[in-house]
């Protein structure tokens, strides 16, 4: 009886107290977000853009390598509003968002976008925006338009609008020019044109001024120039080298390297009060600073121990670390991923060619991201920290190149000119 | 005049009371039942909870036992019971008899009602035995036969336990598949969406119940059950209604780079 009894109790309990099955899922899948961007619907008479919007934002999330987009020839409609979407067309197309958008014509040139992002299995609305502009900023609203989609979609934040400077050279190596471009490499704009060779163009946190390297007759001399007035001041000019100028995260300071003491040296110059510290002392050759986001510790690259390989040294306290241990040559370190990366040119053995890297700073692995160019040099780190910009040979001629910082991304700037070398990532600009 | 609305063609005349007339019927057809409603509740109860609804009859007619084995101390209450009835019968069949049966035959009549009162009290005393070895009988049967209950429940339970797992794990190959894992994801994130399903194993509802904190992340997760769409769930009604009409996928995205 008093079993029958407790027997009952504890079925009971049991069934009320049950914890409801919990299912433990710990892999996924990394592979590119499928999105159809749909035809905007235009204006009657047209838009005098080359390219539609659509398209540029097409393209812009098609070259992150995190999104596979449609072509519109493969879609079953062209929908520009909101009650002529069919998710279940969609979900057949295997689409996981669909965006789509109308470009309205308003007074004195004035156009407005707006744009629509749905989330095809979720079935709602994940943005709505309107933006207005002319007919010359449709490109700068299209970017933004990929900015708000690959932020909303991939949890980081775009860099489509950014800037990239980069120097060009013609075939004789005679004329130089230090340009501007979309981070696409389109609409280039030179800023700078000069018989003499130009090196290390470093951006100002606030995307307004360039820092770079001129190499005159007299010897190298740092400049950094407006970019909205051309204004260009002349910062060091001592004797000997004066290279590789960077910006501190909050514009105060500028590192660059000085060899005024015999050997190359890293300084930082203050730039409201003019005041130099000099920040490494060794005989070896110490160069390439670039400042971690605390505005205290400076990577650079060191030949102290007879290779070059990437330290990190305290400003303040003057703790320095040797960071790269693998590898014959690693230099020209470069932060990525909010400081978890370090990326650098690496080459693993004397006489191997010369490849993008990037080391895991948390887990110590080293990984090489370029295989397809050679003699890759200069990384440059996207403000968002997902991608490397950097220059190589390809087919004979100096070129732009992109890779992601986890290798699977890579891609070719297009440019007009024979040799494109010395590229920097400008920061995000709104 | 008044057929005219009708020759309307705007006309709501025809739609209301077409749509009046259906109501009608409607309500004609609930009133008299013509569909029971009990009937699905009734198939919701799970069938192993049914198992143990016979469980609970067979224990009602034991739950007096206890009282009896107390009234074996002083039998007498259940025997005095009886005597109680035969007594007032007899009265009314006395008061009833007198117009029609002689005094002399109300002695024999008498004795014979006392015997057959007697015989009567006899049997009922044997019956009361019978009864009460037949509930001794059926008390030691029911807890041989709830000690087997009790082992069949505890293969039954691991039985189920097994079927479970295999769904979970088909469910947790289902979504691995297509969970689009966002690159802003970190190896240590995690989160938890609630599910609910109907026996096809279509879903009709995915909740974020805790967030990763990444908003991408999150709807990954979601999308991936809606991506599935219909999972794989047992055929058994009572394990689908006791696991999987409502459950959770923990997701934490440990391949990720981050």
């Amino acid at each position: 009886m008093l079993r029958t009894f407790t027997f009952l109790i504890v079925f009971w309990v049991y069934s009320i107290a049950h914890a409801e099955l919990t299912i433990e899922i710990k892999q996924g899948v990394a592979s590119a977000i499928p999105i159809s961007v749909v035809p905007f619907s235009l204006p009657q008479g047209g838009v005098q853009i080359p390219e539609g919007i659509d398209n540029i934002v097409r393209s812009d999330l098609e070259r992150s390598g995190h999104f596979r987009a449609l072509a519109p020839r493969d879609m079953l409609s062209h929908p520009a509003s909101t009650q002529d979407i069919y998710y279940r067309d969609w979900r057949l197309l295997k689409q996981e968002y669909v965006l789509i958008g109308q470009v309205e014509s308003r007074l004195n040139d004035v156009y407005q976008v707006r744009y629509q992002l749905f989330d095809v299995f979720n079935e709602k609305e994940l943005l709505s925006q309107t933006l207005r502009g002319s007919a010359e900023q449709l490109r700068d609203l299209a970017h933004k338009i990929s900015d708000a989609v690959y932020e909303q979609l991939t949890g980081i934040r775009g860099v489509f609008s950014t800037k990239i400077a980069y120097v060009t050279a013609n075939r004789e190596r005679t004329q130089f020019a230090l340009a501007i471009a979309d981070a696409d490499g389109a609409r280039e704009k030179i800023i700078l044109t000069s018989k003499y060779s130009i090196f290390s163009p470093a951006w100002s946190p606030d995307g307004k001024k360039l820092a770079y390297v001129m190499l005159e007759d007299a010897g190298s001399r740092v400049y950094i120039q407006e970019l909205a007035t051309g204004k260009k001041e002349l910062v060091s000019a001592s004797k000997g080298l004066n290279s590789a100028p960077a910006f501190s995260p909050d514009g105060k300071k500028l590192a660059m390297v000085l060899s005024k003491d015999g050997n190359p040296e890293i300084y930082v110059l203050e730039l409201d009060t003019k005041k130099w510290t000099r920040v490494t002392n060794h005989y070896g050759i110490d160069t390439e600073p670039n400042w971690m986001p605390d505005n205290q510790n400076i990577i650079f690259t060191s030949g102290r121990t007879g290779k070059p390989q990437i330290y990190r040294a305290d400003i303040v306290t003057g703790e320095l670390k040797r960071l790269t241990f693998e590898g014959h040559y690693n230099a020209r370190g470069r932060l990525a991923q909010d400081g978890r990366f370090l990326v650098m040119v690496h080459q693993p053995d004397n006489g191997s060619d010369f490849h993008i890297a990037s080391l895991d700073l948390t887990r110590g692995l080293m990984q090489i991201l370029t295989s397809d160019t050679y003699l890759d040099e200069s990384p440059s780190v996207s403000p968002n920290g997902v991608m490397v910009m950097y220059a190589a040979k390809y087919k004979n001629q100096s070129i732009l190149a992109a890779v992601s910082v986890d290798g699977d991304v890579k891609f070719l700037v297009p440019s007009r000119h024979g040799d494109v070398r010395e590229p920097a990532w400008g920061p995000y600009t709104n | 005049m008044l057929l005219y609305p009708l020759s309307d063609p705007r006309s709501f005349a025809i739609p209301i009371a077409v749509s009046l007339s259906i109501l009608l019927l409607m309500l004609v057809l609930l009133s008299t039942h013509w569909m029971n409603t009990e009937k699905p509740s009734v198939k919701t109860v799970p069938s192993h909870i049914a198992a143990r609804v016979v469980h609970l009859d067979k224990p009602k007619p034991a739950q007096p036992k206890p009282k009896k084995q107390n009234v074996k101390k002083n039998v007498a209450k259940p025997v005095e019971k009886p005597k109680v009835k035969p007594n007032v019968e007899p009265k009314v069949d006395t008061k009833k008899a007198p117009p029609v049966v002689k005094p002399s035959e109300k002695a024999a009549a008498l004795q014979a009602q006392k015997q057959a009162e007697k015989e009567k009290r006899e049997q009922e005393k044997l019956k009361e035995l019978a009864r009460q070895a037949a509930l001794n009988e059926l008390d030691s049967l029911l807890s041989d036969e709830l000690a087997e209950l009790e082992a069949n429940q505890a293969q039954e339970d691991a039985k189920t336990a097994e079927v479970v797992a295999d769904y979970a794990s088909q469910i947790r190959a289902l979504i691995e598949r297509v969970w689009r894992v966002p690159p802003s994801a970190k190896h240590t994130d995690t989160l938890l969406l609630r599910i609910f399903l109907v026996p096809t194993g279509e879903v009709t509802e995915v909740h974020v119940v805790e967030s990763s904190g990444n908003t991408a992340l999150d709807r990954s997760a979601e999308q991936a059950v809606w991506k599935v769409a219909v999972f794989p769930v047992p055929k058994d009604p009572a394990v689908f209604e006791k696991e999987f009409r409502r459950f959770n996928l923990k997701l934490t995205p440990e391949n990720a780079r981050l």
